[in-house]
């Protein structure tokens, strides 16, 4: 099966000056529809940076970036921003620039073009309520706890029916509890909704949600290990741990 | 595990439900795997627990002697001074896991330069191989497993989730600081050989 979004030996660097930082190296990935990858990646590993490139917001310096079959690189800027409003939807955890916003209002811009204000005030209160956060419908984003702006951040991607949703430390600043409520329900947009999802996460427990697992390490992604088939060599001793070999 | 004390979590097992040998190892087995109790060894256990008096045969058991105590099914449960002793044993200070990973043993009587990109090698494989045992860690959704409708057991399962991941994250954090170390110090050591004068 074809996947929904293909990384293939992307690379990126920025300049400071006559420096070059080499953020990625070399980076090849996957995502299918109806899957969650989770990205692993401590502090300046470059995790938003491999979410900017997959979502087309910025181009690599080296490599392909290939979405439902076509090459991003081939795509204009005004298909880029059409595939931003319908398919490919960055989970934006900053919120609205005006604070005055109700989120009933917040949700529903991406898709007032489309379907007009009440349609899609209609469509931003389903959504709210589909991510357990319909009391944060008539409210404001400062009044917001940690967790419901992210739900409400979710929201208002979903909402426009994405068929590539890419997040960005969505468990940042919230606690054990909340941390399971928020993966779960990335879990299930792309099990149940059929989304290709890639997260970025600084944290791993987040991981364990996700379909498949990398961790950005030195500029590169790391895949899993095969097993090794005697059980031993470079198997790392677990204290208190299931073994599950 | 020096100090885990395997006694009292039979004993705690056989307070949730009573239980026989082969049944209190099956339920040890699934959810407390990684002690790596054998059948024998939860016999054992249970005869000290019956000899220090804190868990009794059921009444329902009969006495048909001659036969083995497998066969025999014997179920027990617990006494009293048991509940206590547990009590006791729960408000303790907790034994904490030992830390010690082979790596650090070979970084020490590691040979550098010439042995230095192995030893890198070894880390990275190491560290791939953490990712792998996270990935087999994974688990559906747990609604919220504060929820006091949802079972106790999902939530204590979920604590020791917890503990393997975030291990798994130190692991997969320290090896990633050491190979960026090694690795540096592998190029410095390159450059140095190449702009030494002859």
């Amino acid at each position: 099966m074809m996947p929904l979004l293909r990384l293939e030996s992307v690379a990126k660097s920025y300049w400071r000056g006559t420096r070059e930082l080499r953020v990625l190296t070399d980076v090849s990935l996957d995502v299918h529809a109806g899957e969650l990858v989770g990205v692993y990646g401590k502090q300046e590993a470059g995790k938003t940076t491999l979410l900017k490139l997959a979502g087309g917001f910025e181009p690599p310096d080296a490599g392909t970036v290939t979405f439902d079959g076509r090459d991003l690189s081939g795509v204009s800027g005004s298909a880029i921003a059409r595939l931003h409003r319908e398919e490919i939807a960055w989970v934006e955890r900053s919120g609205p620039e005006s604070r005055e916003l109700l989120m009933r209002v917040y949700v529903a811009l991406p898709m007032y073009r489309r379907l007009g204000p009440i349609k899609a005030e209609r469509r931003a209160v389903a959504a709210l309520a589909k991510v357990g956060a319909e009391d944060a419908a008539d409210a404001r984003w400062s009044s917001l706890s940690n967790t419901t702006r992210m739900l409400v951040a979710i929201a208002q991607a979903l909402v426009r029916e994405p068929r590539l949703l890419l997040v960005d430390d969505p468990t940042a600043g919230l606690g054990i509890v909340d941390r399971e409520r928020v993966m779960g329900l990335l879990h299930s947009a792309a099990e149940d909704g059929g989304l290709g999802v890639l997260m970025a996460v600084p944290d791993m427990p987040a991981m364990m949600h996700a379909h498949e697992v990398r961790s950005l390490s030195r500029g590169r992604l790391l895949a899993p290990a095969d097993p090794p088939p005697d059980g031993h060599g470079t198997v790392v001793e677990f204290p208190g741990g299931e073994r599950s070999a | 595990m020096s100090g885990l004390s395997t006694k009292h979590v039979v004993l705690g097992l056989v307070l949730q439900r009573p239980g026989y040998g082969y049944d209190l190892q099956q339920r040890l087995a699934s959810r407390l795997g990684f002690l790596g109790l054998s059948e024998n060894a939860v016999y054992k256990i249970l005869d000290r627990l019956e000899e220090d008096g804190w868990i009794k045969p059921t009444d329902a058991n009969e006495d048909g002697g001659g036969t083995t105590r497998r066969a025999l099914r014997v179920t027990y449960e617990a006494t009293d001074i048991g509940r206590l002793r547990f009590k006791e044993w729960l408000a303790m200070p907790s034994d904490r896991a030992v830390l010690r990973d082979e790596l650090q043993a070979k970084a020490h009587v590691t040979s550098d330069p010439e042995d230095l990109p192995l030893v890198l090698r070894v880390a990275e494989e190491q560290q791939r191989a953490c990712l792998s045992e996270l990935g087999m860690l994974k688990r559906p959704a747990l609604a919220r497993v504060a929820d006091p409708e949802v079972p106790w057991m999902h939530c204590a399962k979920m604590m020791t989730d917890e503990f393997s991941v975030r291990w798994l994250q130190f692991m997969v954090d320290w090896l990633d600081a050491i190979c960026e170390l090694m690795e540096e110090r592998i190029q410095r050591t390159a450059a140095l050989t190449h702009s030494t004068p002859q």
